[in-house]
């Protein structure tokens, strides 16, 4: 079908780059104008992509441009407010708004009615799901190579829960077919004064997750590290055999873009062991193929995409879920009762004294104003 | 070596029975007194092991018997004081409590030093370590059956079972499992909501825990979590080489085992054993122990010590939100810190024991 050109636009040029370069590469969307407070970041992407309409107010754009694809590329604590509006003032067809989806649940679910309610699609950026060896690895497990799998261990070495171990819960969640966690046992350290862009992030996390069958999947963020986990970083187990996601990478400083090569080794029943030799995907081409996707999602030549907010937000609600088990001393069940951030009232309570001072932020170099996450200025 | 036999007492008609049962199936050993503070636990408990010699009071039994072995099967809370008294006034050859070692590190510390200092040796009561189908993972995992380690999962044991009264259990035959490595770590949090006890002791209603031991093995585990789903068992070890499964219910006797290169799975059926074969070669180990006719024991309370260790951690970790590093600065139990402190407020009032039929609050 010959496919109308969508018209696409993109709000924040940092992560933003990657977004509006793999629309130069689809055929599907035409990227008509780029965003961004800071000019210069601006500037430097709408030349790198030769786009004239250029703003420095979102809501501007949206009222001149009009656009069909709306890629919100900004930090964490913007992303529901700018999905609302958008979905509900501007309808496009589809959003495609980065990872952390929200600081909350109640932000993440109002994201989801306002575009449900709107008939925009929406779609969460964790990429990963367009991953060559992550999708090999959803077909094996979810045809049935290792068995039913009853276990899954996924380590996330750096970056926090929200910016780095969403993509990893994302990624295992994707590979396990996404299945609807029942419950969450977790807990997180935050003894230092530790942000990622200007919004409060703990040092470290566990998770159990539980779902309906029975099956587990263990989560471990910035967890000391070890040479078996560094190398196996996700593990899945079936009643049938063994499912290693591989990486050969070091382990990065904080920060840095996961580029690791991934293999994969599957031990089916039959003691056959088989390596899918180490791949380098880099994410810049899962992304365009995430991108590409999107817009033929949005304009109707696709009836799905991998990263539909309505799967994504289940990591979502994992996340929250180890903060609320941490702020509860208790198992949690899902969907959250609780709608705020559950790690933003632990420290507003209290509940996560810094015991070892000084501001550090993982990804912002220079210290700026925080956002209002409701606990006022440190 | 035609010895005479060694001279053991038991206090804790309880729990006591298993050791009794124990020690009457050892030619090494003669069961020469028991002791309980109830009198009707003492008749029964007397009667059924054909006891002649029995005491309400514990000193008193130690002073008059003079044992050569002290098995003491009181709850928890008591077993610090009671070992670290025979220890440093009646000094047998050696005693074994029973698990948990004691309620707090600290406890367990001063246990090790009074029993080290008057040469006595201390095993805790963890007879899963005789079990043959945790013999048998044991002997695969250090044959490199499944290459290194990477992961260790177990599932929750049964129901109402408690971090101190069951899955310290469950700790205990892991580590022995994985070869005894040394813990490093732990990361975890309990739910405490009801007020809930275990034979007078404050527990938790459930937990969850992720450990680190040396070597880069995690062992992620849990205690009376939702059940849903795990009619089949969920306890299995991922290895660089191959992946073990253990089946057939948690007395069961059922390995699986998948090795690279091997053309399938492996069903190893270990020997048939119960709890308390496990208890008899336990005890009858501890005879020979005592005596120097073996070196070790495999319930030397050092290596119970970590397991103590990482339930502490457990506490800890959720006490202070942070993965705390082994061995714990904080001797006391966190658990009960917390509950002093109000960081774990009882949501769902009504005090109730999980092992006494009568909830008596200490």
């Amino acid at each position: 079908m010959a496919a109308e050109t969508l018209r696409a636009v993109v709000v924040g040029c940092g992560v933003g780059r990657n977004h509006a370069d793999a629309y130069t590469h689809s055929d599907a969307a035409e990227l008509v104008a780029l965003c961004d407070i800071d000019e210069v970041a601006l500037n430097r992407v709408a030349d790198a992509n030769d786009v004239e309409a250029r703003y420095t107010d979102f809501e501007t754009m949206l009222r001149e441009e009009q656009p069909d694809l709306i890629n919100i590329a900004t930090a964490q604590p913007l992303h529901a407010e700018m999905t609302v509006l958008a979905a509900t003032q501007y309808t496009p067809k589809g959003i495609l708004c980065e990872k952390g989806m929200a600081n909350n649940m109640g932000e993440a679910r109002s994201m989801i009615a306002a575009c449900d309610r709107n008939g925009v699609k929406l779609a969460i950026g964790h990429e990963s799901r367009y991953l060559t060896q992550i999708q090999e690895a959803r077909e094996l497990i979810t045809g049935g190579a290792i068995g039913t799998v009853r276990l899954a261990h996924g380590w996330y070495e750096q970056g926090g829960m929200l910016n780095q171990m969403c993509h990893g819960c994302d990624r295992a969640l994707f590979i396990l077919g996404d299945p609807e966690p029942q419950w969450v046992m977790g807990n997180i350290q935050r003894n230092s004064d530790r942000w990622e862009r200007s919004w409060p992030c703990e040092e470290m996390a566990v998770g159990i997750v539980g779902f309906a069958d029975g099956s587990r999947l263990i989560l471990e963020g910035e967890t000391p590290g070890g040479a078996q986990v560094e190398q196996h970083r996700l593990t899945f187990v079936g009643d049938e055999g063994t499912l290693y996601v591989r990486t050969e990478g070091e382990v990065r400083p904080p920060g840095t873009v996961p580029e690791d090569p991934i293999g994969l080794r599957i031990q089916r029943g039959d003691g056959s062991v088989e390596e899918i030799e180490f791949h380098n995907d880099p994410y810049l081409d899962a992304r365009h193929r995430e991108i590409d996707a999107f817009a033929r999602w949005a304009g109707g030549e696709l009836d799905g995409h991998y990263q539909d907010a309505h799967f994504c937000v289940q990591t979502q609600e994992i996340l929250m879920a180890i903060y609320e088990s941490a702020r509860t001393h208790g198992l949690v069940q899902l969907p959250m009762k609780t709608q705020s951030s559950p790690l933003i009232e632990m420290i507003n309570s209290g509940a996560l004294p810094v015991s070892n001072p000084g501001w550090h932020d993982i990804r912002h170099g220079t210290r700026i104003t925080p956002f209002d996450y409701g606990g006022g200025n440190p | 070596m035609s010895a005479q036999p060694l001279r053991a007492v038991i206090v804790g008609g309880h729990i006591g029975r298993s050791h009794a049962m124990g020690y009457l199936a050892s030619d090494r050993i003669e069961l020469a007194a028991v002791c309980d503070i109830d009198p009707n636990t003492l008749e029964e408990f007397g009667d059924e092991f054909d006891v002649e010699n029995r005491y309400t009071d514990y000193e008193t039994m130690l002073r008059e018997e003079e044992p050569d072995l002290v098995s003491i099967g009181t709850p928890q809370q008591l077993h610090a004081s009671m070992t670290i008294l025979a220890a440093t006034r009646y000094s047998p050859l050696a005693i074994v409590s029973e698990k948990p070692m004691a309620s707090s590190t600290g406890e367990g510390y001063a246990m090790l030093a009074a029993c080290e200092r008057n040469g006595v040796k201390l095993a805790i009561g963890h007879q899963g370590r005789w079990m043959p189908r945790h013999e048998t993972v044991r002997q695969l995992i250090s044959d490199g059956a499944i290459g290194q380690v990477i992961t260790a999962f177990a599932g929750p044991p049964k129901p109402d079972a408690g971090l101190m009264n069951i899955a310290t259990h469950q700790l205990n035959y892991w580590q022995y499992m994985l070869g005894d490595p040394t813990p490093l770590w732990v990361l975890a949090n309990v739910q405490r909501q009801t007020d809930r006890y275990e034979r007078g002791w404050p527990a938790e209603d459930l937990a969850g825990l992720l450990v680190e031991f040396e070597g880069g093995i995690r062992l992620s585990m849990e205690s009376d979590t939702p059940p849903e789903g795990l009619e089949r068992d969920l306890r299995v070890i991922t290895g660089t080489e191959g992946v073990i499964w253990l089946a057939g219910g948690t007395a069961g006797n059922v390995i699986r085992l998948l090795r690279h290169g091997a053309s399938g799975w492996e069903t190893i059926e270990a020997s048939e054993a119960e709890f308390s074969d496990a208890r008899t070669l336990e005890l009858d180990a501890l005879a020979a122990w005592a005596t120097g006719e073996i070196d070790e024991h495999r319930g030397d309370a050092n290596l119970a010590i970590h397991t103590l260790e990482i339930l502490m951690g457990i506490y800890e970790s959720t006490r202070t939100h942070s993965l705390v590093r082994l061995p714990l600065k904080t001797k006391g139990s966190p658990l009960t810190a917390m509950i002093d402190a109000g960081d774990l407020p009882v949501r769902y009032p009504g005090h109730y024991d999980i092992r006494h039929k009568s909830a008596t609050p200490d």
